[in-house]
């Protein structure tokens, strides 16, 4: 198989180099002093030219946070983290004067991005994914932004949105999120600094795969993005998100916010590939991802899909989730969460059915190697008036390794008698029969083990864009390296 | 009341005071708050005398203060006093009574331990189980009252190497009672254990249940079934801990909700790091009967260890409209053809019950009586 053949290609260059994405760019950095109070909120929101109310939500969202308590329910442990010892503003120093188009950008970022596999040269894509590159805290290119123009797609980074388009910014920004949702949202929202935004007017369906790139860069920074899709009356799109970061000691912190609006009829399908630095084999450096991420299906018949590829960061709390509140909307969460060495995730989904007739699917599948340790955490909840509503979740952990974790902590909540809810999950390690099976065949160990975990995945890698899937597929690959004998 | 309960009593209450009655903040009571029970609930505390036994070949009872040092040592080993409500029970406890089957022996008849709590009381009974080397015993637990008040019982059971116990265990206290149980249970190596919790009565009731797995090749059996109707409110709250390797478990957990009822299970299944060739399987299975009625799931697998073959399942609906339709397209009556669908979803716990008729009729009494009043209603329509 053709694809099959491409993923060992893939493996083969990577060679023996685990986190490949591990460089750093040398460029001159543009950053506001360390640390966490007003001053540096009023300082992100000066930077960013925003308007009064933009600024007065950040630090409402500020005064709350000031309140909350850090959550601590989740299956993870890290040390205390001192939010005043980051840098919430990074951004390169050429981006201060806002390049009209790709020529203008800093030639090191374009550099950078292509080193990760990202061409923001319009003229080399392939098939046609607009791509939005975030770089610590800026936005540095949004590619295929006329064409989008020409259909009425708006896609633009969230600062510029707030400029251009502060009717639907403020209409929908926080509906979804409130500001005081959680202890990550709100220090999100107070010191967000960019991330995409989206708008797919009435009866279009987005004529590409639009997808924005995060770079974590600069050192001791935290990256706070938000993402806000909006997907109007009978509209299409489909979202694709990546994540990479240089190789350090110090653990930094990535809270993103991201919220989905489905309308009726519409549909919005966000997929994700988290490879973020995991930390080296002893637990030490790599990212705290700790992720807000919830659709709100508006309107009827809508439907939200989210699909995930976890492998990367030394920390993850991350429960994508989805609202149905429209009568026959649809949510789906597909996830496969890769941890190994020290990492820790703590992570799935919260499907809350509201409307009638209103329908939930979740696949996770979870691999823990090493001495990781990994939670499959995931809430199902039908209101009373989720009239026929149903769900079916499967999650499926795999051991690999007498040194690791792999829990399920399903939460299932009916009251109403017409809905049906099916769950099940099942723990166990890699056959010996496949992997005796596999090897007989004359395979190594580390091959062998690589193609029935493809194979463990396969139901989750089927549901990524074609782009996507590929690299996904060499990612579980060399996720595992080393966790054999 | 000999030294060792009166400092078990001190540190229950401490413990007690330190934790104080529940509620939804802390996760094991997720589901349920207790910090609204008012003294009615909870009764006047009298002292009660504990079930007596009557005399069997191989059987012994103890009072804590004639009983061998390694017996009373083990009381309060296995109930853990972080648990809110073990802390309140131990705090109370009033007396013990340490029941003994010796090595070896196979008992002819049941052990039966009967409560009857009168209204306005509240009980605080203790036992300590014993099941010695390769000994055989059944042990039959009951818990009845006429009316407010609550019963608090701790039971804890050890069964030794080689050792095989049925528990079963059924409440139907009255409908405006607290129930508030703790049963832990440790098994040894080979040893075998099935549990069999039937929850029919009172308004608002917790069943913990914690069993340790520690010897290799032990074995648990956890069968449960909610009944529930009108307001009553019933949690079960069991933890399965895979201590040792080669320890294998089942679950099935059966609830029937109607009125506006509300049912609660969380298990966890345990396995400890080291735990190698675990078979740990549990099934969750919740039926809603009326627009009111709530079924709250939390099913839970902790696992540390890589050769194991762990699982659960959960579901959660209502009576098949099309079975019903097919039974009634027959001439069967509403009602019973609903009684009919609830007696065959709980019937496979039921098969396990085993062959003690008195046990079968108790329990079979149970639910019909149940299901004639969850569906009084229907009993009008043909």
């Amino acid at each position: 198989m053709a694809a099959t053949a491409d993923t060992v290609e893939r493996v083969k260059k990577i060679s023996v180099e685990t986190y490949k994405y591990g460089f750093e760019t040398e460029i001159e950095m543009d950053r506001i002093p360390k640390g966490l109070n007003e001053d540096i909120v009023r300082m992100i929101s000066a930077k960013k030219d925003e308007p009064e109310w933009l600024l007065q939500w950040r630090l409402e969202a500020y005064r709350r946070w000031t309140q909350m308590e850090e959550p601590d329910w989740a299956k993870v442990s890290f040390p205390k983290i001192d939010y005043n010892d980051y840098y919430y503003y990074a951004a390169p120093k050429s981006m201060g004067d806002k390049p009209k188009s790709l020529d203008e950008v800093d030639p090191k970022l374009l550099d950078t991005y292509k080193r990760l596999g990202i061409p923001l040269d319009e003229q080399e894509r392939l098939a046609g994914v607009a791509v939005d590159a975030v770089f610590d805290s800026v936005s540095v290119a949004t590619t295929f932004k006329h064409k989008l123009e020409e259909v009425g797609v708006i896609f633009m980074p969230i600062s510029e949105a707030v400029a251009k388009h502060p009717e639907l910014v403020r209409k929908y920004l926080g509906t979804v999120v409130p500001t005081t949702d959680n202890y990550f949202a709100a220090l999100n929202s107070a010191v967000f600094t960019d991330g995409s935004f989206v708008y797919v007017p009435k009866g279009v369906r987005c004529p590409m795969e639009l997808s924005t790139y995060f770079r974590i860069n600069a050192q001791e920074t935290g990256q706070f993005e938000r993402t806000l899709i909006v997907c109007d009356d009978d509209a299409y799109v489909s979202y694709l998100e990546g994540c990479t970061a240089p190789m350090r000691d110090e653990n930094q912190l990535h809270a993103a916010v991201v919220e989905l609006v489905a309308m009726d009829n519409s549909e919005i399908k966000y997929s994700t590939v988290q490879n973020w630095y995991p930390g080296d084999e002893n637990g030490k450096g790599g990212i705290y991802n700790f992720v807000t991420k919830r659709a709100q299906c508006r309107g009827v018949n809508s439907k939200v899909s989210w699909t995930q590829v976890e492998t990367g960061s030394a920390v993850t709390w991350k429960y994508p989730s989805c609202i149905l509140q429209g009568d026959g909307s649809q949510g789906e969460f597909y996830s496969i969460a890769i941890t190994n060495n020290l990492q820790q995730a703590d992570t799935g989904t919260k499907m809350v059915h509201v409307g009638k007739n209103t329908r939930s699917r979740i696949i996770s599948k979870g691999i823990s190697a090493g001495r990781s340790d990994q939670t499959y955490r995931g809430l199902v909840k039908m209101l009373p008036n989720a009239k026929n509503a149903r769900n079916f979740t499967q999650c499926d952990s795999l051991l690999i390794g007498d040194r690791c974790g792999a829990h399920t902590v399903p939460y299932i909540e009916v009251a109403n008698p017409s809905a049906a809810v099916e769950h099940e999950a099942t723990t166990s390690k890699v056959s010996d029969d496949q992997l005796f099976y596999c090897r007989q065949r004359g395979m190594n160990e580390e091959k062998a083990l690589a193609l029935i975990v493809n194979g463990f995945v396969k139901e989750v890698l089927q549901e990524l864009p074609m782009e996507f899937a590929v690299e996904a597929q060499a990612l579980v690959e060399i996720s595992l390296e080393g966790s054999v004998g | 009341m000999s030294q060792t309960l009166a400092s078990l009593r001190q540190s229950g209450a401490e413990s007690f005071a330190a934790l104080g009655w529940p509620n939804r903040r802390v996760e094991a009571y997720k589901y349920s708050d207790f910090t609204s029970l008012t003294q009615a609930d909870l009764g006047q505390t009298v002292a009660q005398p504990l079930a007596e036994l009557s005399d069997q070949d191989g059987l012994r009872c103890y009072k804590p203060g004639e009983a061998p040092q390694a017996l009373v040592d083990k009381i309060g080993s296995l109930v853990p006093l972080d648990d809110p409500l073990a802390a309140y029970s131990t705090a109370n406890l009033d007396d013990v009574l340490i029941i003994e089957v010796a090595a070896k022996s196979k008992l002819t008849g049941p052990i039966v331990l009967d409560h009857r709590r009168l209204a306005g009381q509240a009980a605080f009974a203790r036992y300590l189980v014993v099941v010695g080397r390769g000994a055989e015993a059944e042990l039959i637990e009951r818990y009845a009252s006429n009316g407010q008040g609550a019963s608090s019982p701790v039971i804890e059971v050890f069964v030794e190497e080689g050792a095989h116990l049925r528990h079963l265990r059924s409440q139907t206290e009255a409908l405006d009672a607290t129930h508030l149980g703790w049963t832990a249970a440790r098994l040894e190596r080979d040893a075998s254990y099935s549990h069999f919790a039937l929850n029919q009565g009172a308004g608002i009731s917790r069943h913990n249940i914690r069993v340790d797995l520690a010897g290799a090749g032990s074995h648990l059996d956890l069968y449960g079934l909610h009944l529930l109707d009108g307001q009553q409110r019933c949690d079960s709250h069991t933890r399965i801990n895979h201590n040792a390797p080669n320890t294998t478990s089942n679950e099935v957990y059966k609830s029937v909700v109607g009125g506006s009822g509300n049912s609660i299970f969380q298990g966890k299944i345990y396995v400890a790091k080291d735990s190698q060739k675990i078979e740990g399987n549990q099934m969750s299975r919740g039926l809603l009967l009326g627009p009111r009625a709530r079924i709250h799931n939390k099913p839970e697998l902790e696992i540390y260890a890589d050769d194991v073959i762990c699982s659960h399942g959960s579901t959660v609906g209502a009576l098949d409209e099309a079975a019903i339709f097919y039974l009634r397209a027959r001439g069967i009556p509403a009602a019973i053809a609903h009684k009919m669908m609830v007696e065959a979803f709980v019937q496979d716990v039921l098969d396990e019950v085993g062959d003690c008729a008195e046990v079968t009729a108790h329990w079979q009494a149970v639910i019909s009586s149940y299901l004639t009043s969850v569906f009084a209603d229907q009993d009008g329509q043909a």
